[in-house]
């Protein structure tokens, strides 16, 4: 005789099953998933993905484990820059051909530019918790800075080169402009500046290539470049934005533009108050931007405009840096 | 009455209880995954910085100075980095009877034993010097009237807090009477302190 209260036969079934299928998924989360187990760009991925798709609430819980990676453009010794570090990553050069040498040089700062926008997930996704200036991200004690807004930046990668190279090639060869707009991306049909605005632009529009043109000596003296994701929260209008942190990207950045309907996808900005870019191997670098209203975690759009930022910068230009990003995520 | 209150004990009772006791075990779970995973980033990034300023210290010979930008990292919590000479009375445990220096929560020797990370410097003393802190009074200067009076100390800090962004330190290396001396400086722009 059944008594009240007691457990029917297919309840413990449906009990045991629950019970299971949570320790399931834990151990597949907690085991196969372990992301701090995972190296690379594929733990950044990951951990990317997990935290722009993680609810609004526990987004700033998500760690993002990106670690920078090092490149070092050398001809076989070791870059003085990264002297005491670990893992750096040494990209040798042919000695005896300059030109393939340059060639080189550009390919990795592209790419490196390319993994960085890649792996952020290109400016589409939320990864610094946009709309919650009053939530998580509020207790971050960085300073304000670009349009009285908090930037929060990760760096990609570190790219430098050896001494050896910067005395026998000419830094001045170096047009990695041009290399991102003439060259296809591995495995793509479309070359850098493409993919960078989402297919709009092809070439260079001639004030954009007059811009990237001028020259700011001062902002040569440097052997390495910090590849640096930017992403801020704005309420001001995509299009304000975009303009506003070209001013801070150097003044002339491809922008893709799909978040602000049919507007000619590159901004030039007059300012050159902060000049960013690769400012060793050329005065001004073309900045890849995604300026939209960022999505949250279920793909709807939130009040805010996000502005996202690949670019590089001189890596010992402290102030300059911090200009731009009020807080770092990610392993040094 | 009686029969109304039994009648309110629903027959499965036992399975919702266990139900919520197995939701909320999940998610402290969960929550404990994030705590700990958060945890691991930023120690990772402590410790990846202090192998840095050893491995810079150590690329530095003897009269030896410059200045080095590091990566700082945004975290939950504050990490520090205080440096111990051998003579030092209070000291980490896990330096042993050498010179070292430590990143943790806390610039205590306690929270570098448990909760930080250190690294050996060969040498005879280390010189650490943060921030010049400043130190702020309230003053009474009316019967409902206060005034905060901030100055800056004369002295730095004995440590330094890593920023959320990035940072110099100037380090340097000299022999003073016969013994290795490491220093450690923070020097961010001024803009910036």
């Amino acid at each position: 005789m059944k008594k009240r209260g007691e457990l029917t036969t297919s309840q413990i079934v449906g009990l045991t099953l629950t019970i299971g299928g949570f320790a399931v998924v834990l151990i597949f989360v907690l085991v196969y998933l372990d992301v701090g187990k995972q190296v690379g760009k594929d733990a950044c991925s990951l951990s990317v993905l997990t935290r722009a798709t993680a609810n609004t609430k526990v987004e700033g819980l998500v760690p993002l484990k990106c670690t920078t990676e090092k490149l070092c453009l050398t001809y076989g010794k070791d870059c003085n820059q990264f002297i005491g570090e670990e893992k750096t990553t040494p990209i040798v050069l042919p000695k005896e051909n300059d030109k393939a040498a340059i060639e080189l040089i550009e390919a990795a700062t592209a790419n490196a530019l390319f993994d960085c926008w890649k792996v952020m997930g290109q400016g589409k996704l939320n990864l610094f918790g946009a709309g919650k200036e009053a939530g998580i991200f509020a207790q971050a004690t960085a300073l304000n800075n670009l349009f009285g807004g908090k930037s929060s930046c990760t760096i990609c990668s570190r790219v430098a080169i050896q001494d050896e190279v910067i005395k026998k090639i000419d830094i001045e060869e170096i047009d990695i402009n041009h290399y991102m707009e003439e060259t296809l991306v591995p495995g793509s049909s479309l070359t850098y500046l493409e993919t960078f605005t989402d297919r709009q632009v092809r070439n260079y529009p001639k004030t954009v290539e007059d811009e990237l043109g001028k020259s700011f000596p001062e902002n040569r003296n440097t052997n390495e470049i910090a590849i640096i994701f930017m992403q801020i929260l704005t309420d001001k209008d995509s299009l304000a934005a975009a303009v506003e942190t070209g001013a801070h990207t150097g003044g002339a950045f491809a922008l893709a533009t799909k978040g602000i309907g049919g507007l000619f996808g590159i901004v030039v900005s007059s300012a050159t108050g902060i000049a960013a870019g690769f400012q060793t191997f050329s005065d001004r670098q073309l900045a890849a931007s995604y300026c939209a209203p960022l999505s949250d975690d279920f793909g709807s759009s939130v009040n805010l405009n996000g502005c996202t930022v690949v670019t590089g910068m001189n890596y010992h230009n402290v102030e300059s840096i911090n200009e731009f990003c009020s807080r770092i995520e990610g392993n040094p | 009455m009686r029969k109304r209150a039994s009648q309110f004990l629903p027959e499965n009772v036992v399975s919702i209880i266990i139900g919520a006791i197995i939701l909320i075990g999940f998610g402290l779970g969960v929550y404990t995954w994030y705590q700990t995973a958060q945890t691991d980033t930023e120690f990772a990034s402590a410790s990846s910085t202090i192998r840095t300023i050893k491995g810079k210290i150590d690329a530095l010979k003897v009269g030896q100075e410059n200045d080095f930008p590091f990566q700082g990292f945004a975290g939950k919590q504050a990490w520090y980095i205080k440096g111990y000479s051998n003579t030092t009375i209070n000291r980490p445990e896990k330096c042993f009877f050498e010179s070292c220096i430590c990143v943790s929560p806390y610039p205590t020797p306690t929270s570098c034993d448990n909760e930080g990370n250190h690294e050996i410097i060969d040498a005879g003393e280390i010189i650490i010097e943060g921030v010049f802190p400043e130190k702020c009074i309230t003053v009474k200067t009316g019967p409902e009237d206060y005034d905060t009076i901030c100055t800056q100390s004369e002295t730095p800090d004995d440590f330094i807090i890593i920023p959320k962004n990035f940072y110099l330190l100037h380090i340097s290396k000299e022999k003073i009477n016969n013994e290795v001396t490491v220093a450690i400086k923070f020097n961010r722009p001024e803009n910036e302190q």
